[in-house]
């Protein structure tokens, strides 16, 4: 006569395995509620990991970029407000030397011109300013001032002036052009910067920086140019022709008026660009917003849905404790005293 | 009827009372042994010249469901089998890492890939290079490590088959023997109930290795047959014969002679594929994971190695580099050779001219390796390259990650894929074979020992050994009485 029964072993390892069951469920339901994170990565993308690597490095990116853009922006004001001092100096200083004529006063010619030349002094001095060690406008020299000091530029300047016998306002200015052009001397003696920097920074997935421009710059030489005219006289050039002197300087306030032209249009293309990496540090802000969501789409856990899940565990492993007590109680051995 | 045959039925009945008193305890002092078939007593009337002469004991029977036992050890192989690939793959994804995990491949990358984007801000600054050079180092290592445990998982499958054959080989001989004595009892017309549960539970313990077929002879002896085929045990056991390798490099294999294949009896056999003798068990899984699953994985880990190192080659990024020069990874020191890239993650390094504790200088991450003298401190053209040429998605080289145009960060998630996947589907074939197996030893179990019926049977012994003992009481006072006379 067959009688089905369960054997102990057969009723103990079912106990045992359904213990042990809801104790991982368990682990699992308070891990995912503390981390916020799937338990089973795996299971959950079926093993699948490029959409939430394409995530991980787009997040790293965007970090990166977003650190770009603060350093350039940074630059970009830095050299901005360099080119404002410029801009303000020059216009300063014009005035006065506009209203130099050929029959003024002596003095007042020396007063405009030593005015020019502390300036000049001033207008290098913002063209070497720097930000962390690293210089503006020397492009990718950074670690050089963009130009020799003041003093150095108008005494090569001197010295190719006497050298030239120049000895009217026009023979000086033919010589100071000749100087600030392309081939001359400026590239030799005052701009010690290097190149122009020809990769843009990267500062989002689809944008890149330009780089800034140089102290070689055309806009930049044609100030520099302009003043060192007023500034050469405030050295004592053409001393012994006041009137040629007085030309000279009036001269270089003109020029000046027109050179200011080129800083309006530089600092307008810097401004630009300041626009466009604010623009990417938009873009690049939604998009580490959108992937951080769409993470946590793919491995985030609801938390309120955690806590459910491990409530209903712990319930019901507290049954499941329960009925192995009361099970191993009931044994026809016990009653058989 | 006389008398004295009153008092031998009595006795018969109290030896077969004392005989299922034995059963029963030994039952219950059994009742958490697993292997153990529990114990029936057969009874018979017993015949002397046609005429019942009380009880007879025909002999022990062990329950056991035989179809049962026989699905049971397949079910069991099969967990083996698929057991051997599942531990494979957790380990190696444990190695690689998940994507997001700190430390794993894709996160390393991914580091890698934004020190350079912050370096081209920066090029005049020593903090980045350093930077750069670290989260390289720090790449070219995790590759490293990842080849390198490749092969000690391999090297593991290889001395766990050693441990398992030489296992196999002793339980095969004492069945072996076991049958020999089964054979010798049976000549005595004894039983042999304990031998059978010990033939039972070897063999269990080599269904887990090889799924077993089980044949018994007419002789109460068993003969074994793996599934493939091979014979195990019949008249006497079978061999196998394996050796151990140490250490494992990505390229031995048992092509190549440096890796032992499986020989029975002294024969090679098959040991890979449906057909193969010991198919089925988890002594073929740990051949698949040693020959199959390990090399596949190698040769997707050296794929990102390989495609790490030609993307920086010559020509590449960096101008200053010659052709044939190695670039800023390279295969320990020299250039790509497609002819060795097997194992190429172990040898991979970062090119010691920009490490300043190789003798180089972190100048050149920003000038070029080939750079003889420190170029301008702000241009960042080469890192700019750089950065380009680990985001340009270019297809594959080796094909094993598929043939589709991918980034170097897409090619590390590709890996950690292939093995994720991997895991996935191993352990949807675990969670099925485990599941059938537990079913299976739970239908097995359940005709067990439960102590509940031995002490019911227990009360009528009790009773059938007092009315027993009160009828042989009985007959003595009657004899008494009649010679009292």
């Amino acid at each position: 006569m067959t009688i089905s029964s369960i054997s102990d072993l057969a009723q103990s390892l079912q106990l045992r395995r359904d213990n042990a069951d809801l104790r991982s469920r368990l682990m699992e339901a308070t891990r995912e509620l503390s981390t916020g994170r799937s338990a089973d990565v795996v299971g959950k993308l079926g093993g699948d990991f490029a959409p939430l690597s394409d995530i991980e490095v787009g997040l790293k990116r965007a970090e990166s970029f977003l650190n770009n853009i603060s350093e350039q922006r940074l630059r970009y004001q830095s050299a901005q407000a360099a080119l404002g001092t410029i801009r303000d100096i020059t216009g300063q200083v014009a005035g006065p030397l506009i209203l130099v004529q050929e029959t003024s006063d002596a003095d007042l010619v020396r007063n405009a011109a030593r005015d020019a030349l502390a300036r000049f002094d001033s207008v290098v001095g913002a063209l070497n300013s720097s930000i962390s060690s690293a210089t503006l406008f020397a492009g990718v020299s950074s670690d050089a001032p963009a130009l020799a000091p003041a003093d150095t530029i108008l005494a090569a300047l001197e010295s190719d002036v006497a050298a030239a016998g120049a000895a009217t306002a026009e023979d000086v200015a033919a010589v100071v052009a000749a100087w600030f052009d392309t081939g001359g001397g400026f590239d030799t003696v005052a701009y010690l910067g290097g190149v122009a920097a020809t990769n843009g920074l990267p500062v989002s997935e689809t944008a890149m920086a330009a780089p800034l421009v140089t102290a070689a710059d055309p806009a930049i030489r044609d100030v520099l140019e302009s003043l060192a005219l007023a500034a050469l006289a405030g050295r004592g050039a053409l001393d012994g022709a006041p009137e040629e002197q007085a030309r000279l300087t009036r001269a270089s306030g003109l020029r000046l008026m027109t050179a200011d032209e080129g800083l309006v249009e530089l600092m307008a293309d810097i401004g630009t660009q300041e626009s466009r990496i604010a623009r990417a540090e938009a873009e690049t802000r939604a998009r580490r917003e959108s992937l951080e969501m769409a993470r946590s789409d793919l491995v985030g856990v609801d938390p309120y849905d955690a806590a459910t899940r491990l409530q209903a565990t712990e319930a019901q492993l507290e049954s499941l404790y329960a009925m192995t007590a009361r099970l191993s109680r009931l044994s026809l051995t016990d009653y058989l005293r | 009827m006389s008398i004295s045959a009153s008092i031998s039925n009595a006795l018969s009945g109290l030896t077969a009372a004392s005989r299922a008193a034995e059963l029963v305890s030994s039952n219950v002092s059994n009742a958490m042994t697993e292997g153990y078939a529990r114990r029936e007593l057969n009874l018979s009337p017993r015949f002397t010249g046609g005429i019942g002469a009380g009880v007879q004991v025909d002999g022990v029977t062990r329950v056991v469901n035989e179809v049962t036992l026989r699905e049971r050890r397949l079910a069991e192989a099969d967990r083996g089998l698929v057991q051997a690939g599942a531990d494979f793959y957790k380990d190696l994804l444990r190695l690689v890492g998940e994507a997001g995990e700190t430390g794993s491949l894709t996160d390393i990358q991914a580091d890698f890939e934004a020190s350079l984007i912050q370096a081209v801000s920066r090029p005049d600054s020593e903090t980045r290079l350093a930077d750069v050079l670290a989260n390289a180092q720090a790449l070219a290592a995790k590759l490293a490590s990842v080849g390198d445990g490749i092969q000690d998982l391999r090297q593991d499958a290889d001395r766990t088959i050693l441990a398992e054959v030489d296992r196999l080989n002793a339980t095969l001989s004492r069945i072996s023997d076991l049958n020999g004595e089964v054979l010798r009892l049976r000549a005595t017309d004894a039983s042999y109930p304990d031998l059978l549960d010990q033939r039972q539970s070897l063999i269990d313990d080599i269904s887990a290795l090889v799924p077993v077929r089980q044949l018994p002879r007419d002789n109460g002896t068993v003969a074994l047959y793996t599934m493939g085929g091979a014979l195990l045990v019949d008249v006497g056991p079978a061999t196998f014969g394996f050796q151990s390798t140490a250490p494992i490099t990505a390229d031995m294999t048992v092509a190549s002679g440096a890796l032992s294949g499986l020989t029975l009896n002294g024969e090679p056999v098959q040991t890979l594929g449906s057909n193969a003798p010991i198919a089925g068990g988890r002594l073929a899984g740990l051949f698949e994971v040693r020959d199959v699953m390990a090399p596949g994985a190698q040769r997707n880990i050296d794929e990102v190695a390989r495609d790490l190192v030609s993307r920086f080659e010559a020509p590449g990024p960096d101008p200053t580099l010659a052709p044939g020069d190695p670039g800023l990874f390279s295969d320990s020191g020299t250039s790509l050779d497609v002819a060795r890239i097997d194992g190429l993650s172990a040898r991979l390094t970062v090119n010691a001219l920009a490490d300043p504790a190789s003798g180089g200088a972190l100048w050149r991450l920003r000038d070029g390796l080939g750079a003889t003298a420190p170029g301008p401190v702000g241009d960042g053209a080469i890192l700019t390259a750089y950065v380009d040429a680990v985001a340009t998605a270019a297809a594959p080289l080796g094909g094993t990650l598929g043939t589709a145009a991918k980034s170097l960060s897409g090619l590390a998630s590709a890996m950690t894929s292939s093995v994720g996947q991997a895991l996935s589907s191993q352990s949807a074939q675990l969670s099925f074979a485990s599941a059938r197996f537990d079913s299976l030893r739970n239908e097995e179990l359940s005709l067990g020992v439960d102590t509940d019926q031995e002490m019911q049977k227990l009360l009528l012994i009790e009773q059938a050994y007092a009315a027993n003992a009160r009828v042989i009481q009985t007959i003595d006072e009657l004899l008494d009485r009649l010679i009292g006379l």
